[in-house]
């Protein structure tokens, strides 16, 4: 049995196909992820500071607290400015710098200080644009500011005595939120990681392509070498405990280096949870080591044919998985939704959900459910493979 | 005790009798050839003693018991070289040895020392690191049998091993076939090389379409069949009425000139070519040198089948 799992170590890393495609593709591949979607949530969100023209018209000191709204809404000291205010002399000047696209709106203050907002059209906008929210929260700030100094003035008219009452000054800078954010994940989402899952779920596939391999040495009705090795003074279930066992530990292998170079090179979360990944991977590679044992018990057909079998078999079912980018992870997303079967008998659905249940769920149930179903997956893949290897002797060869 | 017997094997491929009903027994110590054209059966028989291929019927015992496919104590005795060369291409020679090795020995000091007496049998020392894709095919041949055989199993089957080699490998395996017999393997060797076969085997059975046709040594065999000696005499001038006289010996099958040689084609019998010269001295017939060649397995076989060996 040792002298099985040695040999078959080292004939299969020293097969450069499989060395390609099990333990360099989905570095390359998770490379070109990097590039292409990890810039997807890094500021997506972030409003840039909205370009507006302000004309004041105002006199004397009517339009100092506007001013000083303005400063403290376009102050750059602490990170956070929301306005970028040009200040020009006339409403002509303003209009040009609204059409041409350089403000977003212009502000314009009259004689007592009151300001009243221009927004750029917005025509040709489908759907929730970028510029749309400027607008809307550019609309805001006048609104916010106009409902504020109107109740200010309010009390100084009514009831001047109020003024006196601190928390009534406060009441005006204050904003009270009646709703409050509660975290439900375990880290702050970020789509983007879902396609690293998704890549590990396709690096578990190909990982099967090393148990095909090993498995198919074993066949006689598929090689003369398998032929030779059945007619040897070692037990054929030893021989093929040997090969599983060098299977396993060649795909575990690779998926760690997989994992750890999407972890710790590039960056992706895992939702601080490595050593349950570890374990997830452990599982997807006796998923794999299995998957790739039926593929490769299965009779009377070449090995080319099988390692072409599995290669689109991965394809497709990560496709499922969301692997090829956002039309692919929509799909996967309604695939669990509408038929919520077909998504738990995809393995590679299966490993992706893994380590996106380890990031979003505060609790680990999730995750060793996820378990669970992979082992059973496994379970059925085996004894599948038993039933094809179960022959000791053929009818031909 | 026969260290190999079958009997009564039968074997189909669908419609296709394999094996119709073969019988084969083996004593310790013989070089046995199966000798037969390509597809009656050879490799088919092996498989089957072999436990690798099902059979409709019959019984195969290997040293006095019954085989097997679980039937490692028996295995353990074995070693076989097949037909297709069956090796690791990733690993090297002898990586490959000690792997097969394995098979049957798990000392790995025990088995250190057989590897290397394997690889100095076939000749491969200054190889031991190469892998079998640097290897010529004569090579590779010698690297198949070094992987069956590096355990030292009393008994060999050779499956066509000198298929698609050059002579020289060629001779250098039958030698190493002949000396493993002499270190006291019983050697089972299968071929459609009736040189090869008539070189090394002890005895001999003729097989086609899945039939024993004759069995015995290959003196034996020749015995079996009426076809003689073929004689050459060289005699350039031929008085009128010598090949009359030649043809009209009760003996002589076959008789014809070609302007320098005669060519006679003799029935089985003793005395043939001295009962020749006996008459081309009768006539003053000077001839110079004279070749006779005792009949050939191929012979054997073209009266047995009505066919060439290699057709």
């Amino acid at each position: 049995m040792w002298n099985t799992f040695k040999y078959t170590v080292l004939s299969i890393v020293r097969e450069r196909g499989v060395v390609f495609w099990v333990i360099l593709f989905p570095i390359i591949l998770a490379t070109l992820f990097n590039v292409m979607f990890k810039g997807m949530d890094e500021g997506a969100f972030e409003l840039p500071m909205i370009p507006v023209a302000i004309v004041d018209a105002s006199e004397g000191n009517a339009g100092d607290s506007f001013h000083t709204t303005m400063d403290a809404l376009s102050d750059e000291k602490n990170g956070e400015a929301l306005l970028a205010p040009t200040y020009v002399k006339n409403s002509d000047e303003a209009y040009r710098m609204l059409k041409s696209g350089e403000t977003v709106g212009t502000i314009t203050l009259d004689a007592d200080g009151w300001p009243s907002l221009e927004l750029s059209p917005g025509e040709g906008d489908v759907g929730v644009s970028m510029e749309q929210v400027k607008r809307t929260v550019l609309a805001d700030v006048v609104d916010d500011y106009c409902r504020s100094r109107a109740a200010a003035e309010d009390i100084i008219t009514n009831d001047p005595t109020a003024l006196a009452n601190p928390k009534v000054i406060d009441s005006f800078t204050e904003r009270t939120e009646y709703t409050s954010a509660l975290a439900i994940t375990h880290s702050k989402t970020k789509e983007y990681v879902r396609y690293f899952y998704a890549l590990l779920g396709f690096a578990a596939l190909m990982a099967a392509m090393v148990g095909l391999t090993a498995v198919g040495a074993i066949q006689p009705n598929i090689s003369p070498l398998g032929a030779r090795r059945v007619v040897g003074g070692t037990g054929r279930s030893r021989m093929l405990v040997g090969a599983i066992a060098a299977s396993w530990v060649i795909s575990f292998s690779a998926l760690l280096v997989a994992f750890a170079y999407i972890r710790f090179v590039l960056g992706v979360e895992f939702g601080g949870r490595e050593g349950a990944c570890v374990l997830g991977l452990a599982v997807a590679a006796l998923m794999a080591t299995s998957l790739g044992a039926l593929i490769g018990a299965i009779p009377a057909i070449p090995y080319n044919a099988k390692s072409g079998v599995l290669t689109g078999l991965t394809c497709l079912l990560s496709l499922f998985a969301g692997l090829y980018g956002t039309p692919a992870l929509r799909l996967a997303d309604q695939i669990a939704n509408d038929a919520p079967w077909a998504a738990t008998i995809n393995p590679a659905k299966q490993v992706t959900d893994l380590f996106y249940s380890l990031y979003v769920y505060t609790d680990m149930e999730p995750f060793f459910q996820t378990i669970c179903v992979l082992l059973v997956i496994t379970l059925v893949f085996s004894l599948a493979a038993a039933l094809f290897m179960r022959r000791q002797r053929y009818a031909s060869l | 005790m026969h260290i190999v017997d079958v009997k009564n094997l039968v074997k189909r491929y669908d419609e296709k009798l394999a094996l119709d009903h073969f019988n084969l027994q083996i004593e310790t110590g013989e070089v046995f050839g199966l000798l037969g054209p390509n597809g009656s059966g050879k490799t088919t028989a092996i498989n089957c003693i072999l436990q690798l291929l099902t059979y409709d019927k019959g019984e195969i015992e290997l040293f006095g018991k019954p085989m097997k496919p679980s039937s490692y104590d028996i295995k353990r005795r074995i070693g076989v070289v097949p037909q297709d060369i069956a090796v690791f291409e990733e690993l090297t020679v002898r990586e490959n040895i000690d792997y097969f090795c394995g098979l049957y020995i798990t000392d790995s000091a025990q088995r250190r020392a057989m590897v290397d007496e394997a690889v100095a049998f076939v000749g491969l020392e200054d190889y031991v690191k190469y892998r079998p894709k640097k290897l010529s095919g004569g090579l590779k041949r010698r690297l198949n049998i070094a992987c069956g055989i590096a355990h030292k199993p009393e008994l060999i089957f050779f499956d066509e091993p000198t298929v698609a080699v050059d002579p020289q490998s060629r001779n250098s395996i039958l030698e190493g076939i002949q000396r493993l017999n002499a270190e006291g393997a019983t050697v089972v060797y299968t071929s459609h090389y009736m040189e090869e076969v008539e070189q090394i085997c002890s005895r001999i059975m003729i097989m086609d379409r899945g039939e024993s046709l004759a069995s015995g040594t290959k003196d034996d065999l020749v015995r079996m069949i009426s076809t003689g000696e073929k004689v050459e005499i060289e005699a350039p001038e031929l008085p009128d009425g010598t090949l009359d006289a030649l043809g009209g010996l009760d003996f002589v099958r076959r008789i014809s000139h070609d302007g320098t040689t005669i060519h006679i084609l003799c029935d089985n019998g003793p005395h043939n070519l001295a009962n020749i010269l006996a008459v081309l001295q009768e006539r003053g017939v000077v001839f110079g040198r004279v070749y006779s060649e005792p009949p050939t397995l191929n012979d054997v076989f073209l009266e047995i089948t009505g066919k060439e060996l290699r057709d």
